[in-house]
C-alpha cells in the first residue's frame, strides 16, 4: 500500500476581506479514509477554510474549520468517513492582504 | 485514559461509567457563558486581563471585583462577625481570593521551592462574643463616687458623672458587686470624658487584691464614646492591652467591686464622665479555610505572625493527610495591638488549632478538635485554622486582629518531598524510603571513614541535587572517592559551579563546558566499567575517560568535611556495584502542585455549571474547550446532555493535565481544530476569534448546529 496525493484545489485566489463561493470536490467512491491538507500560500494573516461534507455538492454540513496565517500556513484534517463531496469555503479575514490556497487530499492507494 | 487524535468532525468517547477521566494538556479551559461575569475564570472571555497570568500564579485567579476565584491560596471564614482583610486592613471580606491577594502584592507562588506564600489579617468585628451584662448603666443604683466629688445621673441610657477631680487628679465612680469572672477572659466598658485623658478601670477582690487597667494605652479623645476591651486573665505588662497591675493571687471568683473613671486628670477641675455597657465576655473561635493543591509536604503549612515590625515563625505542621506538629512557639502569636495570645488564654489552652486537608463538607480532625469544611467548591482541598479572638473595641485598637503570613508547601502526585538527606559537614545515615544495606554511611566528617562501600571495577553512581550557592575554589559540595595520602579519588565534585572529574594521583579538572546552575535540579553521575569512566548529566554522557584503576575501599562522601558542605538540597542518590543495587532513592516528579478544581450543578457565579453552556442570547453552546494559547490546536468536548458535574486537575506549570467529564445520560464527543493564533481577537471584545460565534471557523460557529438535552 502507498499514499496517493492529489491537489484538488491549486492556487485558488481569495481577495482581501472576501468570502469565496463554495468549491465542491467529488470524492472517489472507493475511499474510506483520507487526510486533507490545506495550505495558505499567500499573505493573509487571518485565513479560514471550512471543510464541509456534502451528499450532492450543494447541501452541506460543516466537517471542520482551520484557521491559518503567514507563519502557520498548513493544517491537516483526518477524515474517517469520506463523504460523496467535500465542499471548501474560504474566508479571508485579512482586510489588507489577498491570498491563494491549495487543498491536497492524501489517500492510501 | 489517553485519547488519540480524533478524525473530523469529532468522535465519540466511549462511556466508562459515571465519569470519563482523560489525560489532557492545555492551559485554558473554556465553558461558554455569554456573560463575562459568570464563571469568569473559565468563560469565553479568555483575554480578560483580570485573569492571573501563569507567571503571576499558574494555579489561576482573578483580579478586580469579580466573584471569588476559589483558586489555591483563597481564604474563607464562615465565622459570624469575622472577616479577612489585606495587611492594610482594607478589602474586608469573608472570602479573600488568590487573585485579589496577588493583585495587592500579598501572594506569591514559588515554583522553585513549590510554595504559596500569602499575607492577610483575620479580624473579629463583633463587639460582643457571648457576653454577660455586669452593669448596663441604666440606673444609678449601686453606684457611688469614690474619688473626687460629683453628682450621678442617667442620660440617654448611660451613667453620667458631673464632678470635680481631687487634688491627685482622680475622679472615679465605684460599683459594689459580687462577681465571678472565672469563666470569662474579657471585660468591656464604654467610657467618655469631656477631655482627652487616660482612663482607669480596676477590679478588687475580697482580699483587696487588684486588677488594674490604666495609662496611655487606655486613653480617650475628648467627647468620644470609646469602647475598651480588657483581657482580665493577662499578666501585668506595658504592651498591648495587658493590665498595669495584677496582684498575685487575685481571685476571679470573689470580686467585690470595681471602679471606673480617670486618675490622670487636672487636679481640682470639673469634668463630665459617661460610663456604659459593662460586660463580661469570652473568646470567639474564628475558623479560616485555605484552599490548597492536592499534595502537601511534611511541612505543609508554616504560619508566621506579625509582631508589629517583623514576622516570627509561630507554627509549622504537616496537614496531609493527618495533622502532625513540626514546630510551635505559641509566644509568637500576637494580636495586632501587641497583646500575646498566651497572655490572654494561657500557654496550655488550645486557643489555636490547625486542621488537616479535606474537601467540601468533610470533617477534618486533630487530636483536640475538628472542623467541618464549607460546601465551597472550586479548589477541592483546603486546610483549616482556628484562633480565638476577643470582642472588637470598635476600632479603638487592633486587639481584635491578627496579621499572619502563611507558607504552604506542596508536592507532586507521587508525594515526593524534599528529603534532607544530609547537612553540611555532618555524618549520618540516609533514612526514610531509601534502601540501605548494612548501615553503610554515605557521608563522613573530618576524614574518618566509616564502613566504606567497595566500588571495584564496575559501578554506577548518580545524585539528584540542587545547588543553592557556589562553594569557593577548593571547597566541595560533594565528593565520591577517597582522599588519602594527598591523592584524590575518582569522582564527581561540584565546586564553584564546575562539575569536576578527578582521577587518582592526577590533578582534577572541570568537565569542559558544564557548570552546575544554581537552584536547578540536576542529576549528575558517573559510571565505571574498567577501564572506561563516563560522567553523565541528566542521564547523558558528557565526558569519557580511559582509566585503568580498581576502586577498592572507596567511600562515597556527601557533604564532606567540616568546613565544606552542602549548600542546597539532595533529592536522591543511586549507587550500583556490579549491577547490584547498593542504594537507591531517586523519586521522579510528576505534575508538581497538581490541584483539583470542582464545579457543581448550581448557579454559583464562580463554579456553578448552570451558568455555562450558552451564549449571551441563551442559545445552547454545549461544549467545553481546552487549549494552550501558545499552541495551534484547540480541543473541544461536545455534550449531548448538559453536564451537571465537571472537574479538572492543574499543576504548577499551569498545565491542565486531567479532565473528568460526566456525560450523564448522554454522550460526549471529542474534536480538535487547528488555529494558527488562539489569541487573535479581531473585534477586541476579549473573546478570541476561535471562540467568537460570528467568525467563520470558530469552535462556537462550527458547533452552533448542535443542541443539548437540558
Amino acid at each position: 500500500m502507498s499514499f496517493k496525493n492529489e491537489t484538488v484545489i491549486s492556487g485558488a485566489a481569495v481577495a482581501a476581506g472576501a468570502i469565496n463561493n463554495p468549491v465542491a470536490v467529488k470524492m472517489d467512491d472507493s475511499l474510506n479514509e483520507v487526510i486533507v491538507y490545506i495550505v495558505n500560500k499567500g499573505a493573509s494573516t487571518n485565513f479560514t477554510v471550512t471543510v464541509h461534507s456534502s451528499p450532492d455538492g450543494t447541501v452541506k454540513a460543516p466537517l471542520q474549520p482551520v484557521a491559518l496565517n503567514t507563519t502557520n500556513t498548513t493544517a491537516e484534517i483526518p477524515i474517517s468517513i469520506v463523504p460523496q463531496y467535500l465542499v471548501f469555503v474560504a474566508v479571508n479575514g485579512d482586510a489588507v492582504n489577498a491570498t491563494t490556497y491549495d487543498v491536497i487530499i492524501s489517500k492510501r492507494a | 485514559m489517553k485519547l488519540v487524535r480524533p478524525c473530523a468532525p469529532f468522535q465519540m468517547i466511549e462511556p466508562q461509567g459515571e465519569a470519563l477521566t482523560i489525560d489532557t494538556s492545555g492551559k485554558v479551559l473554556v465553558l461558554p457563558t455569554g456573560n463575562p461575569d459568570l464563571l469568569a475564570s473559565f468563560n469565553e472571555y479568555t483575554l480578560n486581563s483580570n485573569r492571573l497570568t501563569i507567571a503571576e500564579s499558574p494555579f489561576g485567579g482573578l483580579k478586580g471585583s469579580t466573584p471569588p476565584d476559589y483558586a489555591p491560596g483563597t481564604l474563607y471564614t464562615p465565622t459570624d462577625g469575622v472577616y479577612l482583610t489585606d495587611t492594610s486592613g482594607t478589602n474586608s471580606t469573608k472570602t479573600l481570593t488568590a487573585g485579589k491577594l496577588k493583585e495587592l502584592g500579598l501572594l506569591t507562588v514559588d515554583t522553585v521551592v513549590h510554595s504559596i506564600t500569602e499575607e492577610f489579617i483575620i479580624a473579629n468585628t463583633s463587639e460582643s462574643n457571648n457576653p454577660t451584662v455586669i452593669d448596663d448603666c441604666s440606673a444609678t443604683t449601686g453606684w457611688g463616687v469614690s474619688y473626687g466629688t460629683g453628682v450621678l445621673s442617667i442620660e440617654n441610657g448611660r451613667l453620667k458623672l458631673v464632678g470635680t477631680s481631687d487634688t491627685s487628679g482622680r475622679l472615679l465612680v465605684t460599683r459594689a458587686i459580687s462577681l465571678n469572672l472565672t469563666n470569662y477572659f474579657f471585660v468591656s466598658a464604654k467610657i467618655e470624658i469631656n477631655a482627652s485623658k487616660n482612663t482607669y478601670f480596676r477590679f478588687t477582690d475580697s482580699n483587696s487584691k487588684l486588677l488594674e487597667f490604666s495609662g496611655a494605652r487606655f486613653s480617650v479623645t475628648a467627647n468620644t464614646n470609646t469602647c475598651f476591651v480588657y483581657p482580665i486573665k493577662a499578666p501585668a505588662g506595658t504592651v498591648g492591652s495587658n493590665p498595669i497591675t495584677l496582684n498575685s493571687g487575685f481571685s476571679y471568683s470573689s470580686i467585690v467591686s470595681f471602679v471606673v473613671g480617670s486618675v490622670s486628670l487636672t487636679p481640682s477641675t470639673e469634668y463630665t464622665i459617661y460610663i456604659d455597657d459593662i460586660k463580661a465576655d469570652t473568646y470567639k473561635p474564628a475558623y479560616v479555610e485555605l484552599q490548597v493543591p492536592d499534595y502537601l509536604t511534611d511541612t505543609s503549612l508554616s504560619l508566621q505572625c506579625w509582631s508589629g515590625s517583623v514576622y516570627y515563625t509561630a507554627w509549622i505542621a504537616k496537614l496531609d493527610t493527618v495533622f502532625a506538629q513540626v514546630y510551635s512557639d505559641s509566644s509568637k502569636m500576637i494580636y495586632s495591638d501587641g497583646t500575646l495570645l498566651n497572655d490572654c488564654y494561657g500557654v496550655t489552652t488550645y486557643w489555636r488549632l490547625l486542621y488537616p486537608k479535606g474537601s467540601a463538607g468533610q470533617t477534618a480532625i486533630n487530636s483536640v478538635g475538628s472542623i467541618t469544611y464549607s460546601q465551597n467548591k472550586g479548589t477541592k482541598n483546603r486546610v483549616g485554622l482556628m484562633v480565638w479572638f476577643p470582642p472588637s473595641d470598635g476600632g479603638r485598637t487592633n486587639f481584635n486582629k491578627i496579621r499572619l503570613k502563611s507558607i504552604l508547601s506542596y508536592t507532586d502526585i507521587n508525594g515526593n518531598t524534599i528529603p534532607r538527606l544530609c547537612t553540611s559537614g555532618s555524618s549520618g545515615i540516609i533514612t526514610g524510603s531509601v534502601i540501605k544495606r548494612n548501615d553503610y554511611y554515605l557521608f563522613d566528617g573530618a576524614g574518618t571513614i566509616n564502613t566504606p562501600i567497595i566500588l571495584g571495577d564496575n559501578f554506577e553512581l548518580e545524585f539528584d541535587i540542587e545547588i543553592s550557592a557556589y562553594k569557593p575554589t577548593g571547597q566541595w559540595h560533594m565528593l565520591c572517592g577517597a582522599a588519602a595520602s594527598g591523592a584524590f579519588g575518582f569522582g564527581i565534585r561540584v565546586n564553584t559551579g564546575e562539575i569536576r572529574a578527578t582521577k587518582l594521583s592526577l590533578v582534577d579538572a572541570p568537565i569542559s563546558g558544564y557548570t552546575m546552575p544554581l537552584n536547578t535540579r540536576q542529576k549528575i553521575g558517573c559510571r565505571y566499567n574498567k577501564p572506561t569512566l563516563e560522567y553523565t548529566i541528566n542521564g547523558v554522557v558528557v565526558s569519557t575517560v580511559q582509566f585503568d584503576q580498581t576502586f577498592l575501599q572507596s567511600p562515597v562522601y556527601l557533604c564532606n568535611y567540616s568546613t565544606w558542605g552542602f549548600a542546597g538540597k539532595l533529592y536522591g542518590a543511586k549507587i550500583y556495584v556490579n549491577s547490584q543495587k547498593i542504594l537507591e532513592f531517586m523519586p521522579t516528579v510528576k505534575n508538581m502542585g497538581s490541584t483539583t478544581y470542582q464545579f457543581e450543578d448550581s448557579t454559583n457565579a464562580s463554579y456553578g455549571l448552570q451558568n455555562g453552556f450558552k451564549d449571551s442570547g441563551g442559545k445552547p453552546r454545549p461544549f467545553i474547550a481546552l487549549f494552550d494559547p501558545a499552541s495551534h490546536e484547540a480541543d473541544f468536548y461536545l455534550f449531548t446532555h448538559k453536564p451537571k458535574n465537571l472537574e479538572f486537575k492543574r499543576d504548577e506549570s499551569g498545565n491542565i493535565h486531567e479532565l473528568k467529564l460526566y456525560p450523564g445520560n448522554g454522550l460526549i464527543y471529542w474534536g480538535r481544530i487547528h488555529y494558527s493564533d488562539l489569541t487573535l481577537d479581531s473585534n477586541s471584545d476579549l473573546i478570541p476569534n476561535c471562540l467568537e460565534t460570528s467568525i467563520e471557523g470558530s469552535i462556537t460557529k462550527f458547533l452552533q448546529s448542535y443542541g443539548v438535552v437540558i
